[in-house]
């Protein structure tokens, strides 16, 4: 890995830190009454990550981030969830950037990272309660997960829109 | 229509993305049917996959399977009234009624679902 990639994905993790903080700070749960629910800002770093450094760099900083943010939030429960749901919504969105562009919008991939995201946090907690009951509660998730997805593909493609090109990285 | 696809950009692969998503709620709205009914409806209390109590719904009272952590059952309805989760997300989930219906706290492990019969006549098939 060259120098510029290393630094490229260390800001990549910066910025995805950042988000996931301003993301913990809105407090969603309290209007919207379902476990985990969030509004996954941190994916518009990912989602970028991965359309211009590939998905092994997307990975490792999907990594990095959700160790950090485990330290910096002292939360080292949320890692479980955080880490599980964060790779395999990455696993996911890089399937779906195979895809793209051709048949695959910004939206796509980003939608496909919200559902597995939620779909690893609900299987995951089947897993910890030992009770397949949570299920229920992953058709709300995926619906609002849709609106959110809606919104971190908007950010995303106006923030690539307005980069000179090779700013992030070789597209 | 054509036009009107071309504009906003979506492509067949957004398409089966939705739809895959869509084919998980379905899934996953299946496998709350057709839960085994006891009868009356009543509140089961789980603490770390162990069932800890369990209370008819018409029930009155709070119950606590851990030290912080309260669940009330009142006026045919359940729900958290205190717990020592960083989130408090179970708490905002609010009144649980409906056979079916779980409240999960999971830093603490306690989790609660109401049981009994479904609101459905049959499942066939």
């Amino acid at each position: 890995m060259g120098a510029r990639r290393m630094v490229l994905v260390a800001l990549y993790t910066a910025a995805a830190l950042i988000l996931g903080l301003l993301d913990s700070a809105i407090p969603l749960p309290a209007f919207i009454p379902l476990p985990g629910v969030r509004l996954g800002l941190a994916n518009i770093a990912g989602m970028l990550a991965l359309l211009t450094l590939g998905a092994p760099m997307a990975f490792l900083l999907t990594l990095c981030r959700c160790l950090l943010g485990a330290l910096v939030s002292g939360n080292a429960f949320a890692l479980v969830y955080s880490l599980g749901a964060g790779l395999l919504a990455m696993a996911a969105m890089a399937l779906a950037r195979r895809f793209y562009p051709r048949h695959m919008s910004i939206w796509g991939i980003s939608m496909a990272g919200a559902t597995a995201h939620n779909l690893a946090q609900v299987g995951i907690a089947a897993l910890i309660i030992q009770d397949t009951a949570v299920f229920i509660l992953l058709p709300p998730l995926i619906l609002l997960g849709g609106l959110t997805a809606t919104l971190t593909a908007l950010i995303a493609k106006a923030v690539m829109k307005r980069l000179p090109e090779g700013t992030l990285g070789d597209t | 229509m054509d036009a009107l696809i071309r504009h906003i950009g979506i492509k067949w692969g957004d398409i089966a993305v939705a739809l895959f998503a869509l084919a998980l709620c379905a899934g996953a709205w299946a496998t709350g049917l057709g839960a085994p009914g006891a009868g009356n409806a009543q509140v089961q209390i789980y603490l770390d996959g162990q069932a800890y109590t369990t209370v008819p719904l018409d029930a009155q009272g709070i119950y606590e399977p851990l030290p912080g952590v309260q669940i009330e059952v009142a006026q045919g309805r359940a729900r958290f009234v205190h717990s020592t989760c960083p989130d408090q997300s179970c708490i905002h989930m609010g009144w649980a009624q409906a056979p079916g219906q779980v409240l999960v706290c999971l830093p603490t492990r306690v989790w609660v679902k109401i049981g009994g019969d479904t609101p459905l006549d049959a499942v066939v098939g």
